[in-house]
């Protein structure tokens, strides 16, 4: 037995007999602590917005209408044109009307430059070349 | 100039330095040589082939062969039959939907012959 093991059973030893010899009714009692309100003010504002002030009681619908966020999404142009995600996704291949894909993905003429939907590909062989 | 232009104007070339291959217009299993030599122009459009005997095939009748191509006036992709109106320019031959893209292409081939005119 080393020395850190018998200060060990020590401390517990003399912890038990000081724990027998004091008297429970000697404990203070402990006071009473108040749930706490967990829901903060913001929170309740979030869930229940103010009724709207004097000011936007005035304006017109359509004014409303025109702010950011009562807009209604715009809908996707759909030209038929689409992009095709490749190996590097900053420059991805470009799906034609005719349901061809394109065989290069960076610019034929401009090395680097991302394909343009609007620009119309050449055809080589029947396969569509996109260009910037 | 828009690079559509500047790409059909010298195929061959641009394909080389974009690293694309091509197989024979016919047969999948060859490779296009590409180069002038081995190539046939169609509108806007150009056609590989791995010799010159498959060349020859392809322009002795390209309507049979060539499938789709693209109207030089309205861009629309149509397949061109034995009575198409077409038009010669500086050695490309041009076929169009109707008479009209004709004329219309007969008036400024310069401004029609490249791809790039309405970008």
């Amino acid at each position: 037995m080393n020395a850190a093991h018998s200060a060990g059973l020590l401390a517990a030893l003399s912890c038990v007999l000081w724990s027998c010899a004091s008297p429970i009714e000697s404990v203070e009692p402990v006071a009473r602590v108040e749930p706490v309100e967990l829901r903060s003010a913001a929170l309740d504002e979030r869930a229940a917005p103010s009724p709207p002030s004097e000011a936007a009681r005035a304006q017109s619908p359509g004014e409303l209408e025109d702010a950011p966020f009562c807009r209604p999404p715009r809908p996707l142009v759909d030209d038929g044109k689409f992009y095709v995600l490749g190996p590097e996704a900053a420059h991805p291949f470009v799906r034609y009307l005719d349901g061809q894909v394109s065989l290069n993905s960076t610019c034929a003429i401009r090395r680097g430059n991302k394909l343009s939907r609007k620009v119309p590909p050449v055809y080589v062989n029947g396969r569509p070349i996109g260009f910037c | 100039m828009p690079c559509p232009d500047v790409f059909v104007q010298d195929v061959p070339t641009f394909v080389r330095s974009c690293g694309l291959s091509f197989n024979d217009y016919f047969d999948e299993r060859r490779p296009a040589q590409i180069d002038a030599e081995h190539c046939v122009r169609l509108n806007w459009e150009a056609f590989f082939f791995a010799d010159a005997w498959e060349r020859e095939r392809f322009r002795s009748d390209p309507l049979l062969y060539c499938g789709l191509l693209t109207d030089p006036i309205s861009r629309q992709r149509f397949r061109p039959v034995a009575d198409s109106p077409r038009a010669l320019h500086e050695g490309v031959t041009y076929f169009f939907e109707n008479q009209q893209h004709r004329e219309a292409f007969e008036e400024a081939p310069q401004k029609f012959c490249l791809p790039g005119w309405a970008m």
